[in-house]
């Protein structure tokens, strides 16, 4: 799978200019303001990136050319939702980094319940967004299921505006939730629905003639 | 073993079907598998990669159901390459040579030289000439026993054509290497090929050895009257001219009296689509 790992990391250095750009941005805005919430756009903006480079390989006729490669269907899908796990890696790296330059910079004093609260967010935005796209990209590919990504995108606008304005306040309750359980539940659930994502992506890419 | 077999494959399209497709390609031998546009050649491709899934049928590469394993074994171009646009020779190079098991560094790096393709340049600036040496060039890189090429010449200049059908040629002196080829510039596969197979509106017209094709069948220049007294089934088809009437004949059907001039594989196919119209 490295070929397909390399492909996907290729796609995103011929972005990076783009990409570090708006994250320094975003990551400077909430560093000066201590909004620390802003920082959430990186891992959202980093799975939307990656979504978005498959239209760029339906356009170059990649998905038909990468079967005459030796990995298989499986494989392909596989190789993508890893990259988005990659990805957000690297994303939660920059929010601890960008956070502690923060309180470097007086900006804001050291919580770790707001670290970890940032942490876990990150972790839904730029899982749960993938998890619900990426099926339906699959299934209806990029041009077909424009309506439906749009849909989703605003739903996941929304509901991100409002997890970047509730942060501070999240973290002082969701660790105090369900007995302190409540973020590993919400992990539970965000890493079962990325894994139900990956099979039913799988299914339906299995059956899909290119 | 044979390199493909290809047992009863049918696939469905609104407005089109390909049906009953039955192809064996031996090991060691050219295919040429000639259509004009929209006959299947594609779709019949695809169903051997596995792009599209047959409704029902059998295929088998080297005696075996295709895996993606087998891709190893198998180089393949397709008619839009369909490599990364925004990548550079080096870029794919990269990724290749780590998807491959048999990658050979040094083989791509000649053809790249000999083809004289830029190293630096997006492959989205490249001629189409230029886009399908890439393919081919990753195709002929990691030790292929079989070349699947679905038009590798389409678009191309008649010079570019004739050095890639050279370098097909070259690529089958090793008696364990196979090609099946799909074109609808049948002189191109005329050059090369030991099989033909006629797709004709998605049913397979015939699957037989070139050569025999040119003994079997031959032009006649005759009367109308002359015609109508042969076997009926000894005419694949007619051209009627002002001098009378120009025949497409099976040479084993007539009389030897008659004076059978050669035909090429595009006159066959030519005629045999006409008369199936």
């Amino acid at each position: 799978m490295k070929g397909l790992l390399l492909k996907e990391l290729f796609m995103l250095r011929k972005s990076w200019l783009t990409i570090t750009i708006l994250t320094v941005t975003f990551a400077v805005v909430g560093i000066f303001s201590g909004e620390t919430g802003m920082l959430l756009i990186v891992p959202l903006f980093m799975s939307v990136w990656s979504v978005s480079f498959m239209n760029m390989d339906e356009v170059s006729k990649w998905q038909q050319y990468s079967l005459a490669l030796p990995y298989g269907r499986r494989k392909i899908v596989l190789s993508k939702y890893l990259m988005i796990l990659i990805l957000n890696a690297l994303s939660i790296v920059f929010i601890i980094i960008a956070y502690l330059i923060s309180i470097a910079l007086g900006k804001n004093g050291f919580s770790a319940d707001l670290l970890l609260t940032l942490i876990l967010l990150s972790l839904i935005m730029g899982i749960v967004y993938p998890s619900l796209l990426l099926p339906l990209v699959y299934k209806l590919n990029t041009e077909k299921g424009r309506m439906v990504l749009m849909i989703i995108n605003g739903i996941v606008g929304g509901v991100s505006v409002a997890l970047l304005q509730t942060s501070s306040i999240l973290s002082d309750n969701i660790f105090k939730g369900i007995a302190g359980f409540l973020p590993l539940i919400i992990l539970a659930v965000v890493a079962v629905l990325y894994l139900l994502s990956w099979q039913l992506s799988v299914r339906i890419y299995e059956k899909r003639d290119l | 073993m044979n390199a493909v077999e290809v047992k009863n494959l049918t696939k469905k399209y609104k407005g089109f079907a390909l049906e009953n497709l039955n192809l064996i390609l031996p090991k060691g031998c050219i295919m040429g598998l000639i259509g004009e546009n929209g006959a299947g050649k594609s779709t019949a491709i695809k169903s051997i990669l596995g792009i599209v899934r047959p409704d029902s049928g059998s295929i088998e590469i080297f005696g075996k159901e295709p895996s993606a394993e087998t891709k190893n074994d198998i180089g393949v171009v397709l008619d839009e390459v369909g490599l990364p646009q925004e990548f550079n020779v080096k870029e794919i190079h990269a990724i290749m040579k780590n998807s491959f098991d048999n990658w050979q560094d040094n083989v791509f790096n000649e053809y790249i030289r000999k083809f004289k393709l830029p190293e630096k340049k997006p492959f989205k600036s490249f001629s189409k000439g230029m886009k399908m040496k890439m393919g081919i060039a990753v195709a002929l890189s990691h030790d292929a026993k079989l070349l699947i090429l679905d038009e590798p010449t389409s678009g191309l200049d008649p010079v570019v054509r004739d050095e890639i059908v050279d370098i097909f040629n070259d690529f089958t002196r090793d008696e364990n290497h196979s090609i099946l080829i799909s074109s609808h510039i049948v002189s191109d596969l005329e050059k090369i090929c030991d099989y033909i197979a006629f797709l004709h509106n998605g049913r397979l017209m015939l699957c037989e050895e070139k050569d025999r094709l040119l003994e079997q069948y031959g032009f006649i220049n005759t009367t109308e009257n002359t015609l109508m007294e042969l076997d009926k089934s000894a005419v694949i088809g007619k051209k009627v001219n002002k001098w009378g009437v120009e025949a497409l004949i099976d040479r084993e059907k007539i009389p030897h009296t008659f004076e059978v001039k050669p035909i090429t594989i595009e006159d066959l196919f030519v005629f045999m689509v006409k008369e199936e119209k």
